[in-house]
């Protein structure tokens, strides 16, 4: 349902270029939740971005995707307006700062279903209150009166997640939907994120550098390291069976869920081994190739891949 | 809510009270008064005695100042010791050409920083906001009299468009005759409002633009026009509002260079010439008023603040 | 924006098409546009204290005698003539058979007699009453009158008829005629107005009735003061229909403005760096003329400082260059000054006019008093370029002899105060005096004028004398000789008598301006084919 073709991302500084997303490829079905990870800066936001055109104004991205049908590149920036908020939906990091704090959530929410489904706001409004109460946030008929102030995180989570899900998207993009949130309230929202690809058979792309929130609930996983996948496969075969040192070493870190990830270095890696492995400043497994070539990708048996020198 | 209201109602008065008292003393205390002889004219100065005896000048400070205090409770503010007629006349003479000049320089002042520091602000380091910028800066050093002077000699003389003299030609008085008077002096003035507005517009914009909110729009679907529309102005305005809102007493006074150059009829020469001249009524009074108005001007806005922003309402 | 563009373009066009003025044709009646620094405060003319009210006065009023432009003698003006009885004691004056006020009602004898009493009335707040003490019972009628109206009788002011009255003076005083120069009040309209009440009064305001070539049509607050010409005037109707009195506070717009052809006059105070600029436009002409004021430098020899020592005030009167100062500072619209008489006064002293500057006499002097160097200060106003120049002439010339000069720069008010105080050694101050040679208002050490505090008894008996007398060859003498001791005495430093200069439209005729007024004559002024301004 989305294939994305050679993505890539560059932010040019006065004099130097740096790549935050480099080539890279995957695709998502219907039905089907594929999470990313990696450890903070290491591209995944960014490329959630893309897919729906909100890159900010000093990024160069090029590459294409396919999505319902439809070629796009991602050059050209207008493609998405009509995309966003009706057939993709996004969940945010930070509720409390994605939500306008003069406006009630209500209204908040309203906004798509006006804008693309063409209700009128009374209509808009019933429909609100319905997927409030969908979403459990309750009171519904009073909470869409609410300002975001007035909510707690979960529940403004939530307000977002209506937001998001209110046009039925067929696909669902969400960026660490839960990291804000302490860890009953995250079961919750994840439930309700499964739900919605379940019923409406919708994709969703599952962003988290929390492998543990991965492993609760996608199908497939993306490791992500310095703008590149390094790393693709069932979340059973990633999570019991790591092949690549990187994701090795991220899930060495495991338990511990909402810290950063403990790395031997936390440098600039895309600009250290330009040419090169961009984990080879870290990676224990280095070797001298890594520095000069760039490790190609492998494909693997049962659609894994990963793209190691040492693999 | 009524509370704070009369706390604040209280407040300002006795802030008027003070700014009354310290007006009237340095008033009184800065050198000369009214009818101070003058070396340069054939004067009497027994007819100077007498005229401050019966104006009650002779009198010592502090009875003049309860005098004064008691008048102006039941509403009469003296007359101008220069003109010989109520101040509360010749500030309502003089204030509505002023009004008009200041208003209207304050509303397109106002709407071409939105226009400019909205767009600017999209465009962040563009060209165009690069310019803006420096023209924020330095449009408000560039001094008026000047700026005044050069379109006069090219509008007024070299090409001939408009009038620079008054508010209108003598013997007309038409709406189009008052309205081309006005063109000069409301560049010189919208110049330097512009470049003012434009400033804070700009930034507070450029600091909403950046907030998360306006992503989370933009991926509902909002165009960028509606985003601006409905999420980031809104959110920008509080800033705008105090800055409009401190520009209020402004416009009852703040033209007096516009004034001065292009001789417009308003208040703010008034109130040159009654200070020069130790008016004292005019004076106190001008002050008076101005305070009030600052009072106002920031009420005005903290109501504003609760009209915009529910966060506020909720903590009041 | 771009939707903006044309609308912005159209308004430009429309609004810069309508400028109101009106076209002249043939039979349109005439303009003229006066500029003016500041508008009047009151339209009183016995109430006035400020340029602008007395200009505008001059147009809307007739005083009682003018002075000739030239020689400065008394004229017939409202008074058609007059008589002085043997004792020079009494003056029987009458007043012109056809002069009305504005309403219709004849101008008599009672209006002069009114107007008289109101000056002299206690509660009279105006400048006028000098020239009235020397009145017969004057001085009684202030001190004594009880009454809030300006009714009685004064003894020496006598209705004789319906145009004739008499004054009678204490004692003879030459200068008298010449200061009967100030309008009269219309007794029909204000004799039952309290005097105290009489400067706030709406007369002052809106001049329903007055007497002079012009009469108010409407004065507007802050921007121009329009009178139209007094049809029943008694020296004829105005040749110009309308006048325009404009209040333009900024110079260099009013000088613009006069290019421009939006303005026809700006009258006495044109500066002098603008008068090149002026001339070369040949639709415009300079006018000059001298006139009753001076600068001078006060020196303050109340306070207990070196100037006090003669000798130092002579040295310092030994540096200054006034030549120099006319020439290159005033670029020549002065004349330069060498004692307290004007050019202009029938005894001025030609002869004295001889630059003194001497560096090495001056520091002699300075040596002399026993002082090797020196501080002094000097104050002078803002705002008056010609008088910070010589104050910079003056440090530099000082220092040459060892004298440092502290100059400070004083606002207006300030300034005045300083003065006033005599906080002050040396000062910059300008003064005009009258069109009669008479030196008692300044010089006279019983002068409620007299300023510096200046005290000679022989000054004061030169001048008693000379008030006294009545040929201007005696007079002229004892003037002189006053003159001559008070130079000796040296309570200040004399500089010059700056000019009038007038920019005027080249079509504008018969102007005459007065020492003391430029609408002396505007009832004469023509604008030639009848064209105003535009
Ligand atoms: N506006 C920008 N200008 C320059 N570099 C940027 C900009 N925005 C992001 N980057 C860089 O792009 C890289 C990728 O950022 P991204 O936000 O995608 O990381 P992430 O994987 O989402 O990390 P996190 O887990 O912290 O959210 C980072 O190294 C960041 O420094
Ligand atoms: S390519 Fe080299 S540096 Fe990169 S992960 Fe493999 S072993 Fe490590
Ligand atoms: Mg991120």
């Amino acid at each position: 349902m989305l294939a994305v073709k050679d993505l890539e991302i560059t932010f040019s500084e006065k004099n130097s270029i740096f790549k935050a997303v480099r080539k890279v490829s995957f695709s998502v079905q219907a039905g089907e939740i594929l999470g990313i990870v990696g450890e903070s800066g290491s591209g995944k936001s960014m490329t959630a971005l893309a897919l729906t055109g909100l890159l900010p104004p000093e990024a160069k991205v090029c590459g294409s995707m396919s999505f319902a049908g439809k070629t796009m590149h991602f050059e050209d920036n207008s493609q998405w307006q009509g995309l966003r908020g009706s057939k993709i939906g996004i969940v945010f990091q930070d509720p409390a700062a994605c939500l306008n704090p003069l406006k009630t959530v209500g209204k908040q929410v309203a906004e798509p279903l006006i804008l693309h489904k063409g209700l009128t706001p009374k209509e808009a409004e019933v429909e609100t209150i319905r997927l409030f109460s969908a979403l459990g946030i309750e009171p519904a008929v009073q909470r869409i009166h609410h300002y975001p102030h007035q909510l707690s995180g979960g529940q403004q989570q939530r307000v977002m997640l209506a937001a998001a899900i209110a046009c039925k998207p067929m696909l669902l993009i969400a960026d660490e939907p839960t990291t804000a949130l302490d860890v009953t309230v995250q079961a919750q929202i994840l439930r309700l994120l499964h739900e919605y690809v379940h019923n409406h058979s919708a994709a969703l792309l599952l962003i988290s550098h929390d492998l543990g929130v991965i492993a609760q609930l996608a199908d497939e996983v993306l490791v992500m390291c310095g703008g590149t996948i390094v790393e693709k496969g069932s979340v059973y075969q990633i999570m019991q069976k790591p092949l690549h040192p990187y994701t090795k070493l991220l899930l060495a870190s495991l338990p511990r869920l909402d810290a950063p990830l403990k790395l031997p270095l936390v440098a600039n890696e895309g600009l250290t081994a330009e040419g090169g492995c961009v984990f080879a400043a870290r990676c224990p497994h280095y070797r001298a190739i890594c520095l000069e070539k760039e490790p190609p990708t492998k494909l693997l048996a049962e659609g894994r891949q990963t793209a190691c020198h040492i693999l | 809510m009524i509370f704070q209201l009369v706390r604040r109602f209280t407040q300002t008065l006795l802030v008027l009270f003070g700014v009354s008292v310290a007006t009237f003393l340095t008033m009184h205390w800065a050198p000369g008064h009214p009818l101070q002889a003058n070396p340069e004219l054939r004067l009497d100065p027994t007819a100077v005695e007498r005229w401050l005896q019966l104006r009650n000048l002779d009198q010592p400070l502090p009875a003049q100042y309860l005098s004064w205090l008691s008048r102006m409770l039941r509403g009469d503010f003296g007359q101008s010791l220069l003109y010989n007629r109520p101040v509360i006349e010749l500030i309502r003479e003089r204030l509505p050409s002023t009004l008009l000049l200041t208003v209207t320089a304050f509303l397109i002042g106002l709407f071409l920083a939105l226009v400019v520091g909205i767009y600017v602000a999209k465009k962040q380091n563009s060209w165009v906001d690069r310019m803006v910028q420096v023209y924020s800066l330095a449009g408000i050093s560039v001094p008026g009299y000047w700026l005044g002077i050069v379109l006069i000699i090219c509008f007024a003389y070299r090409f001939p468009l408009f009038s620079a003299v008054g508010m209108r030609t003598p013997g007309d008085g038409s709406l189009p005759d008052i309205l081309q008077h006005m063109v000069l002096p409301l560049i010189v003035m919208v110049f330097h409002n512009f470049a003012y507005y434009v400033r804070h517009v700009r930034s507070a914009v450029l600091n909403v633009l950046n907030l998360d909110f306006v992503r989370a729009a933009k991926a509902r679907g909002l165009t960028d026009k509606q985003v601006m529309l409905w999420h980031v102005l809104p959110n920008s305005a509080i800033p705008i509002v105090t800055i409009a809102a401190l520009s209020l007493p402004v416009l009852f006074t703040g033209a007096m260079m516009a004034e001065q150059v292009f001789a417009w009829p308003g208040i703010g020469r008034f109130i040159v010439t009654s200070t020069m001249a130790r008016d004292y009524p005019v004076i106190m009074t001008v002050n008076l008023y101005t305070a009030a108005l600052v009072a106002i001007a920031n009420f005005l806005a903290d109501v504003l603040y609760l009209f915009i922003d529910p966060r506020l309402r909720v903590k009041a | 924006m771009r939707r903006l563009l044309p609308l912005l373009c159209l308004l430009i066009l429309i609004l810069s098409g309508c400028h109101g003025y009106k076209e002249h044709g043939a039979g349109q009646e005439s303009e003229l546009h006066v500029a003016a620094i500041a508008g009047p405060v009151t339209l009183n003319p016995i109430f006035v204290r400020d340029s602008a009210s007395a200009e505008v006065a001059s147009l809307l009023h007739a005083s009682l005698l003018i002075t000739d432009p030239d020689t400065l003698e008394p004229m017939p003006h409202l008074v058609s003539s007059w008589d002085v009885l043997g004792d020079n004691l009494t003056y029987i004056f009458t007043l012109q058979e056809n002069a009305y006020w504005t309403d219709g009602v004849s101008i008599t004898a009672e209006d002069a007699a009114f107007t008289m009493r109101v000056i002299c009335h206690p509660d009279y707040t105006g400048w006028l009453f000098l020239p009235l003490r020397y009145v017969a019972g004057a001085q009684e009628y202030k001190e004594n009158h009880q009454s809030l109206f300006a009714d009685g009788l004064i003894e020496g002011i006598e209705v004789l008829g319906e145009k004739t009255f008499s004054v009678t003076l204490k004692e003879p005083y030459a200068p008298f005629l010449s200061l009967l120069t100030f309008p009269l009040l219309p007794a029909h309209l204000l004799s039952a107005v309290e005097v105290g009440q009489l400067e706030a009064h709406e007369y002052s305001l809106k001049l329903p009735v007055s007497s002079g070539p012009y009469l108010l049509a409407e004065w507007d607050a802050d921007e121009y003061v329009h009178v139209k010409a007094n049809p029943d005037f008694f020296l004829g109707k105005p040749e110009i229909d309308h006048i325009y009195y404009r209040f333009i506070p900024n110079v260099e717009t009013q000088v613009i403005e006069l290019l421009a052809g939006k303005l026809d006059l700006i009258p006495t105070a044109v500066k002098v760096e603008d008068v090149k600029l002026l001339q070369t436009d040949p639709q415009i002409k300079i006018y000059t003329n001298p006139r009753l004021v001076y600068d001078y430098i006060a020196i303050n020899t109340n306070k207990d400082s070196p100037l006090q020592d003669r000798r130092v005030r002579q040295a310092l009167a030994t540096l200054v260059n006034r030549r120099e100062i006319v020439d290159n500072v005033l670029l020549g619209y002065a004349d330069p000054l060498y004692g307290p008489l004007l050019p202009l006064h029938f005894a001025y002293d030609e002869s004295l006019q001889a630059e003194t500057v001497d560096l090495a006499a001056a520091r002699e002097l300075l040596v002399a008093a026993g002082y090797n160097n020196l501080q002094l200060n000097l104050i002078f106003n803002a705002g008056n370029l010609v008088r910070e120049n010589v104050a910079l002439l003056l440090k530099e010339q000082a220092a040459k002899i060892g004298i440092e000069i502290q100059l400070s720069l004083l606002e207006w008010e300030a300034f005045l105060a300083a003065v006033n105080e005599g906080d002050y050694e040396l000062a910059i101050l300008g003064r005009g005096v009258e069109a009669d040679p008479d030196l008692s208002y300044h010089w006279h050490s019983e002068s409620l004028g007299n300023a510096l505090g200046y005290k000679n008894e022989e000054v004061d008996l030169l001048l008693e004398q000379a008030s006294r007398l009545t040929t201007q060859r005696e007079r002229t003498f004892l003037y002189r000789q006053a003159q001559k001791k008070i130079l000796e005495d040296i309570p200040a430093i004399w500089l010059y008598s700056r000019q009038a200069i007038h920019a005027a439209t080249a079509t504008l005729e018969k102007f005459r301006p007065h020492p003391e007024s430029v609408f002396f004559n505007v009832h004469e002024w023509t604008l030639k084919g009848g064209e105003g301004s535009q």
